[in-house]
């Protein structure tokens, strides 16, 4: 079930929080056990099969979870941590792995049919989050039942935010009551949300995939066309995840629970450091917190830190898929904050942030610069195979003599509707204030308003007007996937 | 007793009117779907309208053919839509017959269900339809093979024209248009759909719809049908053309076989004792409304001896 699908919008959620807090009316235990089964029950609508995965690995986890709260066994952390990583190898990794070990010539080539588990990466990386938690000791007497909510609360249980487990127990071992506040910015949030995927980012899709998908990008795709498209991809991509990221904070308000920010306004930073401060910020802070970290991180010297930086990132992009393109995307990322470092290390090392032409040219180029590093990266994340990016980088670097001349300027409609949507979209990503700044979000004091938004009859008017042409975009052109839903 | 803040009372509003929001444009969606957009005319929505709705044991299945030439009858469904290509034909049959047992079903045996154009029309997406089928009530809102068709809706004119519209229109077509153009310009059209309508009975794909051919008979027997099958007629002018092409003669042998091996009777346009001047069509192959009643009694009496 989809957050942005008919049956999800109209029946599911309406019943659920109603249940909810009519059952929590009564019993807060019962209450999350709704709760619970609700969630599982929108897990299983997708593949019944894999809930038997799911409620193992819940079980197991928590089983090595507690041994390990009574006993810290370096031993046993190692084995939680292979159990979850083997599992998701398997699922997720098995047929690049074939894929790779057969092109060195070792095996022969071959691919096993193995459908991904729903959310099998985020849940993944919130269990070893648990377990190495547990380890260090930072696990005290966690229900079963305040566990499975962890991992299965439906809002982000598909495509994250990816939680911690230290923000989410906490409130689910409170006792809630009906805040018409919280369920009235949760409303909000999610209708902003489900604005920006469907009247935003699927209105982008079509040409990216025509762009993209071309049979021969270096014949059948100009210049502009390419950076129009590769900008398209990177505008798509944030509307996307962050309007799946808006609703799932949303959904989480209407059950009174405060889920973790995913996005603050990432393409209005001036430098790839900030970027990644900004953009999918639950991965970034697990990638640090459970990689860079224990690495080494900032402890071992500039030039180890830079290896690990490397590292990390090469691997977050693994994270996101089997495949070469997210490999290097990593890699090419991992490389930008190395860029970004030393430059920042020479900066202050010979003083030029003193120099009002160093700043001015930071004033004038940083954001720019970083924007187009961006968009030229996120080319890797969308290109179907490793060449196909390279004969996109190609076109855009204007590297290519092959296309033919009749392409040489815009020709087709979509192009023309894209160079006057895209700069649009560019104003309102680089000036506009983000969902949270509009709802005065506060995920560390646990509360919202006190800014832009105001539960008032303007405000409902906008959201209902918002509400209204999302559900008409869903009905007339049918429900899209998100993107991050196959990471 | 805690008195509610001002706050909590208008985010109590806000959310409230939300609801309402949500229970007015559900209501309202439903009505308009049911009341405007199943009725767009020869449209998916009023077949799948009609698929949810229609009680009727007797069946016609085919293409716009079968469509014009049963559309006056009264004691069976019509089925058949404008190009609806053989797997598309099955799954509407499939979504008809779910909870239904049929008596007497009519499908169509024309060379052009094999014709290229045919076959590369596949479903029509009519997999992707029929969502809620299996539900005792149907709310036209998750149907997607109806709410994807509001946006043909272009203007409030055309919402009021569908809305008040009692009859259908397509009982209205005759034969003036066709009738009005020089004979020569007749030949030419006529010359020009038969092209259109050559079938290609070697290619995979052709051999894939036969295969769906057989699978919708199999079912069909499989659950109790009386099954006939009718090549509905053409003008003379299309026969003489279609004469040339040896492919034509090649689909029907087809359709003869399939006629034996199920021991089903096939109704060529010679087994009705009808005449079909051009008089009685609206275009060389698409017979007029006002002897649709007569020429489906007369089917029906020569497949089912009724």
């Amino acid at each position: 079930m989809l957050f942005n699908s008919l049956i999800f919008i109209l029946i599911f959620l309406p019943l659920t929080v109603c249940g909810y807090w009519l059952v929590n009316k009564y019993s807060d235990n019962n209450a999350k056990l709704f709760l619970i089964f609700s969630s599982l029950f929108f897990y299983t609508w997708w593949k019944v099969e894999y809930l038997t995965l799911i409620v193992f690995s819940i079980g197991a986890n928590y089983w090595i979870s507690a041994v390990l709260t009574k006993k810290k066994s370096k031993s046993i952390l190692v084995f939680g941590i292979v159990i979850n990583l083997a599992v998701l190898f398997y699922f997720k990794y098995i047929n690049f792995f074939i894929d790779v070990v057969s092109s060195l010539g070792l095996i022969n080539k071959s691919t096993i049919s193995v459908a991904l588990p729903l959310a099998i990466s985020f849940i993944t990386f919130q269990q070893i989050a648990f377990l190495v938690d547990s380890y260090h000791g930072a696990i005290k007497n966690i229900s079963l039942k305040s566990y499975v909510l962890f991992i299965t609360f439906f809002p982000q249980l598909i495509s994250g935010p990816i939680v911690h487990h230290a923000e989410m127990m906490p409130q689910f071992a409170q006792k809630h009551q009906l805040n018409f506040k919280l369920l009235a910015a949760g409303i909000t949030l999610f209708v902003l949300g489900l604005f920006k995927k469907v009247a935003i980012a699927d209105e982008l899709s079509p040409y990216v995939i025509q762009v993209f998908d071309s049979k021969n990008i270096l014949l059948d795709v100009n210049t502009i066309d390419a950076w129009l498209a590769s900008t398209a991809y990177t505008l798509q991509l944030y509307f996307d995840f962050s309007g799946y990221s808006d609703m799932a904070v949303g959904l989480g308000l209407m059950f009174g629970i405060f889920i973790p920010l995913n996005f603050d306004s990432p393409l209005k930073s001036s430098s790839i450091i900030y970027f990644w401060r900004t953009w999918h910020m639950t991965l970034s802070r697990f990638l640090k917190d459970y990689l860079y970290i224990p690495m080494g991180g900032n402890r071992k010297g500039f030039v180890l830190k830079l290896i690990f930086i490397f590292i990390t990132m090469m691997l977050g992009g693994l994270w996101h898929g089997a495949a070469y393109t997210f490999l290097l995307w990593g890699m090419l990322h991992g490389l930008f904050l190395i860029i970004n470092h030393i430059f920042r290390n020479r900066v202050q090392k010979y003083q030029w942030d003193n120099s009002i032409l160093f700043q001015n040219l930071i004033r004038y180029f940083a954001w720019p610069l970083t924007f187009v590093s961006v968009i030229f990266a996120f080319v890797l994340f969308r290109a179907e195979t490793a060449g196909a990016a390279f004969d996109m980088f190609k076109v855009m670097l204007g590297l290519n003599d092959l296309v033919s001349e009749d392409l040489t300027i815009q020709q087709t409609k979509a192009s023309i509707e894209m160079s006057i949507l895209i700069p649009l979209l560019i104003i309102v990503v680089k000036y506009c204030p983000n969902s949270q700044q509009i709802l005065g979000y506060q995920h560390k004091n646990l509360d919202v308003g006190g800014s832009y938004w105001q539960p008032n009859q303007l405000w409902l008017f906008v959201m209902v007007c918002l509400f209204y042409y999302s559900l008409y975009e869903i009905m007339t052109n049918g429900y899209s996937e998100f993107i991050y839903r196959f990471f | 007793m805690a008195i509610p803040s001002s706050s909590t009372d208008s985010s109590k509003k806000y959310s409230l009117f939300f609801v309402i929001s949500i229970i007015v444009f559900t209501l309202c969606t439903e009505f308009f779907l049911r009341s405007v957009v199943v009725k767009l005319e020869r449209s998916t929505p009023k077949l799948i309208d009609l698929v949810y709705t229609s009680k009727l044991k007797n069946v016609v299945v085919g293409d716009s053919q079968m469509y014009r030439a049963f559309i006056a009858g009264t004691n069976y469904v019509n089925l058949a839509r404008r190009g609806n290509p053989l797997p598309a034909v099955e799954i509407v049959l499939k979504n008809y017959l779910h909870n239904k047992k049929p008596e007497k079903v009519i499908i169509q045996a024309s060379p052009q269900l094999f014709a290229t154009p045919q076959l590369k029309r596949n479903t029509q997406r009519y997999d992707m339809y029929f969502n809620i089928n299996t539900l005792p009530i149907k709310p036209y809102m998750f149907e997607r093979g109806i709410t994807e068709f509001l946006s043909s809706i272009k203007s409030i004119k055309q919402i009021l024209k569908v809305y008040n519209s009692k009859s259908d229109e397509d009982l209205k077509a005759n034969s003036e248009k066709w009738l009005s153009l020089s004979l020569q310009e007749r030949e030419e059209r006529t010359l020009s759909r038969v092209i259109h309508h050559i079938p290609e009975m070697n290619s995979s794909e052709s051999i894939r719809f036969q295969a769906v051919y057989l699978r919708i008979i199999e079912f069909l027997l499989s659950k109790g049908a009386s099954v006939c099958m009718v090549t509905p007629p053409v003008t003379e002018t299309y026969l003489k053309y279609s004469n040339r092409y040896e492919q034509f003669k090649t689909a029907m042998s087809f359709f003869d076989e399939v006629s034996q091996a199920y021991n089903i009777k096939l109704i060529k346009q010679q087994h009705i004792d009808i005449k079909f001047p051009d008089s009685v069509f609206i275009n060389q192959d698409h017979l007029a409304p006002i002897v649709s009643k007569q020429f489906s009694s007369s089917v029906f009496k020569a497949c089912f001896n009724e």
